[in-house]
């Protein structure tokens, strides 16, 4: 990622600049989305709390005083969003909801929603920030230190989570691998 | 990295892939409804009003100087003051040889000058090197007015230009 780019997108946008910070969407949406997902296990609520985290970051630019530390800045208000919307919420059913495109090669609906639960009931045993680790390693494809720097954490220390987490989904998720093997 | 670590990272991409992607563009979306569309009917009302406001202002400089050549074409009938038909240049030549006046001729110490200045913030911009500040347009109205002391006749020109400055914000 170009970080001087993204400091003049922020420098822009905090002008009043649309355009930028819908640039600034573009490239943060997907980083935002692992945060919230990994917060809320729920993706229609991922969905929903990151329009509101980009929404809330455009009226408070002014409020960030280091342009370069615009992913973690939005990071930490998607976290603060998500605890928000856990206190609201009493804790429901998790989405269940399956894509029609999933259903088109051989595995059946209901294997398929089998899976879908126990890859989720594997990472909600995680603890929230290693499982946030996760999902932005697997669905961003950052490196230990982008997300030491989204999460405020060191490199060394996400290495770790990382290391232990997709140990224990490994043991979770033996059966699925199995089952996908046969 | 072995078999059943590539299972695995497959199975999370793969899981993430397909619970995440159809949420990716809805913040845009929800942004360019909420903020970007809004801003643009703002500022083309804003460019409408400009225009208006402008064309108010250019009326407003053409009935003065229309008024003030009327007013200096009939001030001497209505003072009651004999107006002089302009001479021939025959009988401009006989007068000059007689000697029963001089012809008048305008003079530039009768000349009034005005400037007036205009601003107008017309944004944020970026300046070189990311250095980030506002333009305003700057529009200059040069006026001259002179008034032909024989006739009290009033002639008025109003030069106007315009130019963009750019001023670097110092956000300290």
């Amino acid at each position: 990622m170009n970080i001087s780019s993204v400091e003049q997108l922020v420098l822009r946008a905090k002008l009043h600049d649309a355009d930028a910070f819908a640039e600034l969407i573009q490239r943060y949406e997907g980083i935002a989305l692992s945060i919230a997902y990994a917060h809320t296990r729920n993706r229609a609520d991922a969905g929903d709390l990151v329009q509101d985290a980009f929404l809330r970051a455009w009226t408070r630019l002014d409020s960030l005083d280091d342009p370069s530390r615009f992913g973690h800045w939005l990071g930490r208000m998607v976290r603060n969003l998500a605890i928000d919307l856990r206190r609201r919420k009493r804790p429901g059913p998790m989405d269940m909801s399956i894509d029609v495109a999933d259903d088109v090669d051989e595995v059946s609906p209901i294997e398929r929603r089998e899976q879908k639960q126990q890859i989720d009931r594997a990472l909600g045993s995680l603890d929230e920030l290693s499982r946030s680790c996760i999902v932005l390693r697997y669905y961003e494809n950052l490196s230990s230190k982008e997300i030491s720097e989204l999460l405020d954490l060191s490199p060394a220390a996400v290495d770790m989570r990382l290391s232990r987490a997709r140990n224990q989904l490994k043991q979770r998720l033996q059966p699925v691998m199995e089952e996908d093997d046969l | 990295m072995n078999r059943p670590d590539d299972e695995l990272d497959n199975l999370l991409r793969s899981h993430l892939s397909s619970e995440l992607d159809a949420e990716r563009g809805a913040a845009r979306r929800a942004f360019e409804q909420q903020v970007t569309r809004p801003m643009q009917r703002q500022l083309r009302r804003r460019s409408w009003q400009a225009h208006v406001a402008q064309f108010r202002h250019w009326g407003a400089i053409g009935l003065a100087m229309a008024a003030c050549m009327t007013v200096g074409a009939f001030l001497p009938s209505i003072l009651g003051l004999q107006t002089r038909a302009t001479p021939a240049p025959t009988e401009v030549a006989q007068s000059q040889a007689i000697g029963s006046g001089p012809v008048v001729t305008p003079q530039f110490a009768d000349l009034e000058r005005t400037t007036v200045f205009h601003h107008t913030d017309a944004g944020a911009v970026l300046l070189d090197g990311g250095v980030p500040g506002r333009k305003v347009l700057q529009q200059r109205y040069d006026t001259l007015r002179y008034t032909d002391p024989s006739t009290h006749e009033r002639l008025e020109y109003v030069i106007p230009s315009q130019q963009d400055l750019f001023y670097p914000v110092n956000r300290q």
